[in-house]
């Protein structure tokens, strides 16, 4: 993705300062630089103008982009260079002349030109620009003849990173043999400069300016024509010749100098003519005697399109946090006494009152796994004054737990909605169960491919494949039975779990019976009615709610090549369709498999569990006997605590809602497991169906 | 022992009243239960690129060439997974479990697999990686289902 950094180019030292002082009045940040055209030293007389970038990302800056501000540089010097201002004399303002680098001189001769560009570029708009300049100029007040345009915030204070006018070559290209190969040592960058259209000539100092030295303001030049210029740096094109794309980008500049167009494709562009004999409207204006000082900030804020933001934050990373949590009473399958729905309905309203909402505050929806419990209803039952979003995760059973969550995110980070339910209600009781192949005649499709041989249940495909995965990596039955005593050992502390009060023994484990070999009843989730609900919100308003919010630090979903083949024809064979997910997982939280402190891992079987783990990062295929142990997997001491309020196997089957509840509250710190100082809770939704999806919060 | 779940007088390895395959409506895959009616094996290979894949697809996963082309094979193959399933998930199964189900990679297919039963008696080692060949199984009901034999 490519990495944008923003400055802005001035043509005088209280530019620089209006665009920190308008920064610190964004609360603090400011641009990532100001890059500012003049001599680099007081002496530096007779040298071109160099180039003195105040960045908030100096060292960056020294590093790596010095390059590209001596390509930028050499550019403005070549523009400067080829009017020959440098060398005009007569007519031109009475500041310029052979000479006309000094500053001091400068200075000198028009001391109430204290903002005043010291040297003028003899360009010229278009006409109708030019008449607006003018009309702008009688009426605005201003002394200095270039706008600053603040395109957009950083974070950083503004030092400055000097660039030494030694780089700035009297060649254009030249300046970018050696800025380049720095450049393409740093992440392989591209340069964009665009010019925009001279919207308005005006002044860029605020009244805190009058009390800088007058020394201090002067000895810039050129560049009047350019109001604003962006620097769009790209991050992302390995070993592209960089050089040879300067050349093509300043050959295609070069002609039009001289008459015609250029700029960017946006812009209408600046027609660039020849004018020695002009004296520049701002300081036309400037001459008539307006007082230098009295100016305004006329800095607007760049309306900054989708482009310019920064890509890498452009994610629902901690704009998000989960806020409310309601779950009903988890029964028996078929011991619900109420109906599915009105499960549904009693969990979105404790969620609510978990997190001080009123239910009508809720303006999205979303679910998974088809569930039957219709946002509108669900919506027209509520009286919810306005649905703005409407969803369900396509696809998977049990793997879109987690989607949900981030399809919810995701609505409000884009501003569709700005707080979002999801839910999921289950009374397998009511409506039949997931372990049941329908009592059909006769089937068609993929299904006829295995049905007709008693191959069917989710138990019996995901068996296939974890035993194909124990066979290629000499997995045994420990690393199940594992995981599921695990499981088991946090229901003992959990008093809403199913089997709280029932732990289950190694013994007990062995003599279960098979439902599908190497499946032991305790492999299995259980069946339950029941419904859960997790309600999110923006990061603005989940501060002012009752309860710590757990923060999206990540989300991610889909499905790895083929995974959806029938017949048993996925290509990758014995995995849980994690191998894509978890990396995407990972590089938008920023964080790595340690860092997790605790993990629900959805647990249709004890099967898919361990190979999630894997996935994951947490451990190496090859390793899963050893990492997979009961020590390992449990609260409090354990090196991976695993669903830490009994899981699927244990606590209850909401079809992961229920885990996502938890890792919830594991960052909230309110777990009847609580890991101790857990931050980062990440949770596996799936796994081995297609779509899966993946959640990380945090504290 | 007989090949069929250990009950001589069956002639299907599992009870009747499991569901019957039947081809596709919209002819997506009706060549492939009319070779099997024949007692031959047949998948799909894509014409254009040579890309085998099953089950049938309206188009080639690889090139998207539309309407692959059927292709026979030997009905060979290695066992790449099984399972012994013992709790019955249709009501056919009642007394049916344990029964043996495998996945096996087919010769020459460019790795296309098939699902089905293992023959012979339900609790036998299993190897992984063993031959295996298909055995046509006629069903009176009119449709063949394609079981397999360790190979001898």
């Amino acid at each position: 993705m490519p990495r944008r950094l923003e400055f802005t180019v001035t043509t005088c030292a209280g530019g620089v300062e209006a665009a920190k002082r308008l920064g610190q009045r964004r609360g603090g940040r400011a641009i990532d630089g100001v890059a500012r055209l003049g001599p680099v030293d007081g002496d530096d007389r007779d040298r071109p103008p160099g180039l003195v970038v105040h960045s908030a990302h100096r060292e960056l800056l020294l590093r790596s982009w010095r390059g590209l501000f001596a390509r930028l540089a050499a550019l403005v010097t070549w523009i400067v260079r080829r009017r020959r201002i440098g060398n005009r004399k007569n007519q031109m303002h009475d500041s310029v002349r052979s000479r006309a680098m000094d500053r001091k001189s400068a200075l000198l001769e028009n001391g109430q030109h204290v903002p005043v560009v010291g040297q003028h570029v003899g360009v010229e708009f278009p006409d109708a620009l030019r008449a607006r300049d003018m009309r702008q100029m009688l009426e605005q007040e201003r002394g200095d003849a270039v706008a600053l345009m603040l395109v957009e915030d950083r974070e950083g204070d503004l030092g400055v990173a000097g660039i030494r006018a030694a780089e700035v070559a009297p060649h254009a290209d030249e300046a970018l043999r050696p800025g380049l190969p720095e450049g393409r040592g740093q992440s392989d960058v591209v340069v964009e400069v665009e010019f925009r259209q001279a919207r308005e000539v005006g002044v860029a100092q605020i009244a805190a300016h009058r009390k800088e030295p007058a020394m201090d303001r002067s000895g810039t030049e050129s560049a009047e024509v350019f109001e604003q210029a962006r620097l769009v740096v790209g991050v992302d094109r390995a070993d592209e010749n960089l050089f040879a794309a300067a050349q093509s980008y300043l050959g295609s500049v070069s002609p039009e100098i001289g008459g015609k167009v250029f700029g960017s494709h946006r812009d209408k562009g600046i027609t660039i003519a020849p004018n020695p004999g002009r004296i520049p409207s701002a300081c036309r204006a400037h001459r008539r005697g307006c007082d230098p000082h009295r100016v305004r900030a006329t800095a607007k804020e760049q309306r900054t399109d989708a482009m310019s933001e920064n890509k890498i934050e452009n994610t629902i990373k901690d704009k998000v946090a989960i806020v409310g949590l309601g779950e009903t009473a988890y029964y028996k399958r078929g011991q619900a006494p109420v109906s599915e729905f009105r499960l549904a309905l009693e969990a979105i309203i404790r969620a609510c009152d978990d997190a001080g909402l009123r239910p009508a505050e809720i303006d999205g929806i979303a679910s998974y796994s088809n569930d039957r419990n219709d946002s509108v209803r669900v919506a027209t039952a509520l009286g919810l004054p306005d649905l703005r979003f409407s969803n369900m995760f396509w696809g998977g059973g049990g793997g879109g737990g987690s989607g949900a969550i981030g399809n919810a995110a995701a609505a409000i980070v884009a501003g569709f909605a700005t707080t979002v339910i999801v839910y999921r209600a289950l009374a397998q009781g009511q409506f039949g169960r997931f372990g049941q192949t329908p009592a059909v005649n006769q089937i068609s499709g993929p299904a006829a491919y295995t049905w007709p041989y008693g191959m069917s249940t989710p138990a019996q495909w995901i068996a296939l494949r974890t035993r194909r995965f124990m066979h290629e990596h000499r997995v045994g039955q420990d690393a199940l039975a594992a995981i599921a005593m695990a499981c088991y050992h946090h229901a003992q502390f959990n008093p809403r779990a199913i089997m709280c009060g029932r732990p289950l023994t190694r013994a007990m484990y062995d003599e279960s019976r098979w439902i599908v070999e190497p499946f032991h009843l305790y492999d299995c989730c259980m069946e339950n009615d029941g419904a859960a609900a997790v309600i999110l919100t923006s990061r603005e308003r989940a501060r002012d709610l009752k309860q710590r919010p757990a923060w999206v630090m990540a989300a991610a979903q889909g499905s790895d090549y083929r995974q959806g083949a029938g017949a048993e024809n996925l290509p990758d064979y014995s995995t849980s369709n994690f191998k894509t997910l978890a990396p995407r997982l990972y590089a938008m939280a920023g964080i790595e498999p340690k860092d997790v402190d605790v993990a629900q891992v959805y647990e249709n079987f004890t099967g898919a569990v361990m190979t999630s783990i894997v996935e994951h990062g947490f451990c190496h295929p090859d390793e899963v006997m050893e990492f997979c142990t009961l020590e390992n997997l449990t609260w409090p001491n354990g090196r991976l605590p695993i669903n830490t309020s009994g899981g699927n196997l244990a606590e209850c089957y909401m079809h992961g809602l229920e885990l996502i509840i938890e890792a919830a509250r594991q960052v909230r710190g309110t777990s009847t497991c609580q890991v101790k100082d857990a931050e980062i809770a990440l949770v596996a939704s799936g796994p081995m169906v297609a779509p899966v999806s993946d959640l990380i919060l945090h504290r | 022992m007989s090949e069929h779940g250990g009950d001589e007088s069956k002639k299907t390895y599992l009870p009747e009243g499991m569901p019957a395959p039947a081809a596709s409506r919209d002819g997506l895959d009706g060549e492939f239960y009319a070779a099997a009616k024949r007692h031959e094996l047949m998948v799909q290979r894509c014409a254009k690129c040579g890309t085998f894949q099953f089950p049938a697809e309206w188009i080639c996963h690889k090139c998207h060439a539309f309407d692959p082309a059927w292709h026979r094979v030997s009905g060979r193959g290695r066992i790449y997974s099984w399972e012994r399933v013992w709790h019955p998930a249709h009501p056919a199964l009642k007394n049916a479990c344990p029964y043996l189900v495998v996945v096996v990679e087919l010769e020459g297919a460019g790795g296309v697999r098939m699902v089905g039963n293992l023959l012979g008696d339900a609790m036998q080692d299993v190897q992984f990686d063993a031959e295996v060949e298909a055995i046509f199984e006629d069903h009176p009901a009119g449709h063949t289902l394609i079981q397999w034999r360790v190979a001898g």
